[in-house]
Formats: structure tokens, sequence, C-alpha cells
């Protein structure tokens, strides 16, 4: 096992390198340019020939590649912001916490609620309360996050006054917006949940556990619902994994100073450094929870643990085999 | 609640029992009305074709049948004098996998995949004594060694055990309890002709060990001649015929199972499945009138398919359901 996380970490030098060129070349040939906007139209010729040139923007382009890739690799640098002047990598280091407290909290509050709500229409299947639920959680799919966003506010902020609507200076500010952002994922993990118990306790499996006499509560959570978790887990890690390269809407509509507004100003900015920061940032914490993720599969499924093992372990007898794992 | 009838001196009484499902907007009438008895040690075959409703009827004594699809389910079940079709689901509970376990039809499937074999067979354990873990998990290393499977593979999966080892493992946790009354559903109909006479003949052993009860469901008449003492013949959810082993081999009364030995290729051959009866077994959402086995049965006449035909006995013990029987 310890084998394949060396691996899979290993793997992820080339697809940094690989994402670090694609979004530096990217950028090389997406119009616009950062001097024009850090000087404004007022600017001379001459004025932004000079800045041009401190920047270093005059170079070819594989000069300049060279240099962003030595910087970022012998360094561990993503350079200076051309806008604000300061350390992408700083920058992206304090505003990565309140990113982090979004995503996390947003994706376990999905979870707790929304497995076993998915479990309770799955056991309680074609009854009224499956159906509301399933109706309800259809609305909450498919409503989109800004509004839900805004609604909140009007009701905890405006009306009961029990909230605070924007900031970000105690964990109060990230009650609301935890709360839009979960509500989605609640509904998508209820519902998903929900289709793969239905399917986990036809079968035989479960049958097998009732006759043994288990009670029925860990029929359920024992027996089925950790061959239901693979799909959820999928789902939920792709969400987390989304969600750490920042939640825009979100963390514009509670300004929020988080990853993804960053980002999204940068990109406005054409300001080179930042984007292409952030951009590799999201492609390392990507990779980490994919590969989190892929993890847990293994200790959820002995069968997909096995499959990992089994590339670099046919080899090796039975004993070594077990001493190992 | 004991009640003591003429029919409660057995250790096992079904009575009535009717098995319905929905599906697709129709109901499934699967089991109606099937009785037997069983005795304390002795083995029933119930013998049928596929979707006769052998499996529905295993699981609705056991009382598992699916809540989602199950329309209706009634009939008495009387286990050792306890009426256990109106008992409490929680003390149902504590009888299953106790005092009466079964083993599942298809051992590629009833294992729980992300549990080990050994965990699967000491839950059983645990449930029904007060032994700890450590206790449990040596019990259930025993009862692999039982079956033949050392008990060095008892914290692998099933994925890592091939098919005939998953149904010794299945075995060892309808076993591991001590159960006083076997459901076993075609337990050999997965293995080779090799390792079917060895599981056969470590149940068989087992059982006589425990004076286990046992009720053999299969469609193989060979292993009906080899463990079983009394017969029951199922036919589209109903028992046609019913007897002494010897009365069922030697002196078949009905058209279907006269049809059924007449369709084996030779007593002493290896394949000794059912089969070649022309036409197919009724539908189970729309069953014919009368009797259900005249549209194929060549001896059928109106009567046959005026009325439903009762059973009639043909010899002290052995009964049959058929106008015409004895042939
Ligand atoms: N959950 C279910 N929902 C709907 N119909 C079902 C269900 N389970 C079984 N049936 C139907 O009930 C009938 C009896 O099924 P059952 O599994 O008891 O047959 P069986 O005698 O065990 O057959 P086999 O020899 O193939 O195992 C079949 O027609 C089957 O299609
Ligand atoms: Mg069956």
């Amino acid at each position: 096992m310890s084998k394949y996380i060396l691996k899979r970490i290993l793997l992820m030098i080339p697809i940094l390198v690989g994402v670090a060129i694609l979004i530096f070349t990217l950028m090389f040939f997406v119009p616009g340019d950062p001097v024009e906007i850090i000087l404004g139209s007022s600017a001379t010729q001459a004025q932004v020939e000079t800045v041009r040139e401190q920047l270093g923007l005059n170079q070819p382009y594989i000069i300049r590649l060279g240099s962003f890739l030595q910087q970022l690799f012998l360094h561990g640098s993503f350079g200076n912001s051309y806008v604000q002047g300061t350390d992408v990598g700083a920058e992206l280091l304090t505003r990565f916490p309140r990113t982090l407290i979004l995503a996390l909290f947003s994706i376990l509050l999905s979870m707790v609620v929304g497995i076993p709500l998915g479990i309770r229409a799955a056991t309680h299947a074609n009854s009224a309360e499956d159906r509301i639920s399933m109706f309800v959680s259809m609305i909450g799919v498919s409503m989109p996050n800004f509004w839900l966003a805004l609604m909140l506010v009007l009701l905890f902020a405006l009306k009961l006054g029990i909230l605070p609507s924007s900031g970000d200076k105690g964990f109060e500010y990230y009650i609301l917006p935890i709360l839009a952002n979960a509500l989605g994922g609640i509904a998508g993990v209820a519902r998903l949940t929900r289709s793969s118990m239905l399917e986990v306790i036809r079968a035989d499996y479960v049958s097998t556990a009732r006759a043994k006499g288990v009670s029925e509560h860990d029929v359920i959570y024992k027996h089925a619902l950790p061959n239901a978790m693979i799909p959820i887990i999928t789902m939920c890690g792709g969400r987390f994994g989304g969600q750490l390269g920042g939640t825009v809407v979100i963390e514009t509509v509670f300004s929020i100073p988080g990853i993804g507004a960053y980002l999204i100003n940068s990109i406005n900015n054409r300001d080179y450094n930042a984007v292409q920061g952030s951009v590799l940032y999201i492609a390392f914490t990507f990779s980490v929870v994919m590969l989190l993720v892929d993890l847990i599969y293994a200790f959820i499924d002995p069968r997909i643990k096995a499959q990992y093992e089994g590339h670099s372990k046919k080899r090796i007898k039975r004993g070594e085999v077990k001493a190992d794992a | 609640m004991k009640n003591i009838t003429e029919e409660s001196k057995h250790f096992l009484s079904v009575q009535d029992m009717v098995v319905q499902y929905r599906s697709e907007g129709k109901v499934v009438m699967a089991v109606n009305g099937v009785s037997f008895d069983l005795d304390k040690g002795k083995t029933i075959g119930l013998v049928g074709e596929t979707g006769a409703g052998k499996t529905s009827i295993a699981k609705a004594i056991m009382r598992i049948l699916p809540d989602h699809s199950t329309y209706q389910n009634s009939g008495k079940v009387m286990l050792d004098q306890e009426d256990i079709m109106s008992i409490p689901e929680q003390e149902m509970r504590k009888l299953r996998g106790h005092k009466l376990s079964m083993i599942f039809q298809d051992p590629m499937t009833a294992l729980n995949p992300v549990k080990s074999v050994a965990e699967q067979i000491a839950e059983a354990v645990r449930l029904h004594s007060d032994s700890n873990k450590v206790q449990a998990m040596k019990r259930a290393k025993d009862m692999l060694e039982l079956v033949g499977i050392s008990a060095d593979r008892a914290n692998e999966y099933p994925h890592q055990f091939s098919g005939g080892m998953k149904q010794r493992v299945v075995i060892a946790m309808a076993l591991a309890c001590d159960p006083m009354l076997l459901i076993a559903d075609e337990p050999t109909t997965a293995l080779d002709v090799t390792i079917q006479a060895q599981v056969l003949e470590m149940i068989n052993a087992l059982k006589e060990k425990l004076n286990t009860s046992m009720i053999m469901i299969t469609h193989d008449l060979g292993v009906v001649a080899e463990t079983c003492d009394t017969v029951a013949v199922i036919y589209a959810g109903q028992v046609i015929e019913y007897g002494a082993k010897e009365d069922i081999f030697d002196r078949p009364a009905h058209p279907y199972t006269v049809g059924l030995f007449k369709a084996l290729p030779g007593m002493n051959k290896s394949s000794r499945r059912l089969s070649p009866i022309v036409g197919m077994p009724p539908d189970p959402t729309d069953l014919p009138s009368g009797c259900s086995f005249s549209p194929r049965c060549p001896y059928a006449d109106d009567a046959c398919k005026r009325d439903a035909v009762g059973m009639q006995e043909i010899t002290p013990g052995h009964t049959c359901r058929c106008l015409k029987a004895p042939l």
C-alpha cells in the first residue's frame, strides 16, 4: 500500500509540470496586457515600455517559460503579483484557511445530513416520506447557490439579525456561507445515497446478514452502507476538491477573501503570476484530494485495495504481502 | 403461548404459507398455500423447477422476505411449539442464525464483499452467545477448519476465495451457532460434481452430530436421494406431492413427479438435472384456473381445469394434488 501511495505522489510531479507549462502557455496567448491594466489607459507608450521591460514581458515565449519554470521548481516561488506586488504564494497561504473552512465544513455537513436522509428515503422507498424528501431534494439540487445565499442573508442577517451577512472575522461569519454552499450538496448526497442504497439493500449479502439475526440498524449501517459508499465518496471527493479551488459565487456574495475571488480578480487583471500560482495550487490540492479519495476507496473496499497492491506485488509471496500490509 | 395441537407434535410445521410479491404493478403469486411437517433430526427435500417458489418459502420461514417487494405473506410456522410467524421481530431476530439458519442459494453474492470471512462468521457467534470478540473469532476459525478451509485464511475477503470455498464459508456461517433447523437453499448447485459430493457429505455429518433438522431445497433428484427422509414436490407455489422419499421415488403419483423421473437420463449418469417436461411452468402473475399443472399435463381433462384440486391421500403419509392419481 505504501508503495502505491509513493507512486501516486511521484506521479503528481509530471502532472504539475504539465499544468505549469499549459497554464503559462494559455496566459501567454490570452489577449490583454497586464501593464495597461496596472498603469491605466492614460499612461504613455514610453511608460508602458519601461514597465514591460521591468517585468520581463518583452522576452520571447521560451525564455519567459524557462525562467517561470526555474523560479517555480528551483525556488518554489510563484513570483509576485503584478497588481499588489506581494508574493503570490504567501497570498494563497493566507487565503487557503478560509477556503478550506468553507469547503471542509460544507462537505462534512453535506455528508452528515445527506447520507442519513438518503438512507431513510431508501429504507422507506416509495412511501410518502420518501417521495416528499426526494421532491424537496430535487429542488435543492436545482436551486442556484447565489440565490440560496441571498435568501439566507435576507432571512438570517436582515430579518432575524442573528448572523452576520458578510466578512470573515470569526466562525459565525462562515455559518451562512457554509449553509448556502452545503444545501445543494446535502440534496445531491441524499439522492445519490438513496439510489446507491436501493441497489445494495436488495443484495443477497444483506439477506444473509438478516438471516444471521443482525439488527435492522446494523444491517443498514454496517452491512449495506459500506457497500453503497463508493459513489458517494466519489461525488463528495469531487465536490471537495472543486471547492478547495475556491467557491467564487459564495466568496463574492459573502465577501470572503478566499482563493476563488483571488483567481477571478487575477484573471481579470491579467496578473500572470497570480493566475499561474492559483491554477497550480488548484491542480495540487485537487491531486491530493483525489489521492485521498482513492485511499478511502481502498480502506472501504478490500477488492480495490487488492487492485492497488496487485500491480506492484504480483511476484511477492503471500507471507511477505501480509507482513507489509 | 404453547399450543399442543395435532400438528405441533412435529418439530417444524408449516401451514398454509402464502407469499405474494408486487412487481411492475402485477401481483406475483409465488407461494400459494404450502404446508409440510418436519421432525427432529430429519431432512425434507423441497424439489421443483426454477421459479416454483422454493426460495420464497425459505425466506418466509426465516421472515426475511424483502420489504420493498413483498405484497402479502401469511401462514403459520410452528417451530419447536412456538408460532414464529406471530412473535415480534425482536424475538425473531434472536432465533435467526441461532435456532434456525439458512444457507443461501448463490455463494458468489451471499457474502459481504467488504468484510473478512471470519468477521462474518464471528458476527453471528457474538450475536447469539455471550462470547467476546476473541472467543468469537476463535469459533469462526474453528468453523472454517471444520468446513475444510485453513484458519490462516480467516482474515481474507470473499473475493480471495473460489466459488466452492465461498459456499463452504456460507455453510460455516449457517452452522456456527448450532442451529436446530437448517434451511439449505441449493447448497450445491454452484459447485462442480466432486465438490458437490464433499459438501453434501459435510452437511450430513454436521447435521448428524448436532441432530439438526434440515430443509434441503434443490432441483437435483440425486441430492434428494442422498440427503432426504421426506420430499415435497413444489409446482407453481404449491406442494403437489408429499411423502417419504421411498414413496416419491418408487411410487410417484402426480403426473409432474412422474415426468421428473422420466426426464432423468438414467439414475447413474452424472447429469441429474430436471427439465424436459413439455411446456413451460405457468406465469405466477396469471395462474391457470383449476390444477396449475393441467396445461402441461397429458392426462388433464375438463374437470382438472375447472376447480382447484385438493391434496388426497394415496397411501398413509403419501399425498398428492391430482384428480387422476394414482396413475
Ligand atoms: N423480490 C421479488 N419480487 C418479485 N417477484 C419475485 C421476487 N422474488 C421472487 N419472485 C418471483 O417469485 C417466484 C418464485 O421465486 P423463488 O425465488 O422462490 O423461486 P425458486 O423456486 O427459488 O427458483 P430457483 O430454483 O430458480 O431458485 C418467481 O416467479 C420469481 O420471479
Ligand atoms: Mg431459489
